[in-house]
């Protein structure tokens, strides 16, 4: 499976993935995702509820079993955290880039 | 205080006449389609604001984690349930965020999911009514003789104000008799709707998805 053609992931993706390598549930993710970004992301109850559906249906993220019976927890998958590696590779290249032209 | 007020598929505008009329010095407390009760604030300093978005749910403990959600954000469910879709929500805090969707495209998939079920609804009866059609069951008349779903003896021989009359007063039964009886007339009229209602709300998520 060609994982590349995943990316470039959107900031939002980006940091909802990093923000599931430990699981929580949904506003868990919007609280550490806008500590992550330094308060830039903020991302709203309505946009994240779709954002996860988004990210279950593309099997980046899986449910995982939880104590809540109100809260359901979700976690990095696999899949998702190979995606992660890629981007991150990625980035790195475009910093690189940045800074062999003194930016 | 009660209103009684029609918004078909137009959400945004729902959402700033609920809002205008807290402005008032209300507070929205139950809806049922059509119907929107509201409740007068004695204290005015913090008028709520009311969001709205629309989701189905197939199973209430989906339903139970989307409301929890909410409920941590710090936005109140006041009307909706699980299948009709719906979703009414009150911001309780100060400090939470003014909007349920803070990009555009998250915005827009509220029409773009009231689509999906009229286009599903439309596509499902459309095939009942070809299968109707297909039976005999609709008498639809060709140009040439349409006056023959006019049973009124004499209609033709009328004048004026007279005929006027007859013809206006029969012609729902004539259509009717067209499409097979009442009922079928009624199930083509709904079968239309969600059709119609489907593009309107394409419609919005393609102007809403731009913006």
């Amino acid at each position: 499976m060609n994982l590349s053609s995943y990316l470039p992931l959107t900031e939002t993706t980006w940091y909802i993935l990093i923000a599931l390598t430990e699981p929580g549930h949904g506003y868990y993710i919007m609280q550490k995702v806008e500590t992550l970004s330094r308060g830039t992301v903020r991302i709203a109850a309505g946009t994240m509820y779709g954002a996860i559906e988004h990210l279950l249906k593309q099997k980046f993220i899986k449910s995982i079993k939880s104590e809540d019976k109100r809260r359901k927890v979700y976690q990095i998958t696999e899949l998702g955290t190979e995606v992660l590696k890629l981007e991150a590779e990625r980035l790195r290249h475009l910093v690189q880039v940045a800074e062999n032209h003194a930016l | 205080m009660i209103r009684h007020k029609l918004f078909f598929t137009n959400i945004t505008k729902e959402e700033n006449w609920i809002n205008r009329t807290i402005a008032q010095g209300y507070r929205l407390e139950q809806v049922i389609p059509g119907r929107y009760k509201f409740q007068k604030l004695t204290d005015v300093s913090n008028l709520p604001l009311v969001r709205i978005d629309y989701r189905t749910f197939s199973s209430q403990e989906q339903f139970t984690d989307y409301l929890t959600l909410y409920e941590d954000y710090g936005w109140r469910h006041i009307a909706g349930n699980r299948s009709e879709g719906i979703q009414y929500f009150e911001k309780t805090r100060a400090d939470c965020q003014e909007e349920i969707f803070s990009d555009s495209i998250s915005k827009a998939s509220r029409y773009r999911r009231i689509f999906n079920l009229q286009i599903a609804l439309f596509a499902v009866n459309l095939s009942l009514l070809v299968i109707m059609f297909c039976t005999g069951l609709f008498h639809l008349p060709s140009f040439s003789n349409w006056k023959e779903l006019y049973y009124t003896p004499g209609l033709w021989q009328m004048n004026g104000g007279q005929f006027l009359l007859a013809f206006l007063f029969e012609t729902p039964f004539a259509i009717g008799r067209a499409f097979g009886g009442l009922a079928s007339l009624l199930f083509f009229i709904i079968v239309v709707c969600f059709g119609f209602f489907g593009c309107k709300a394409f419609y919005h998520y393609w102007k809403e998805k731009k913006l």
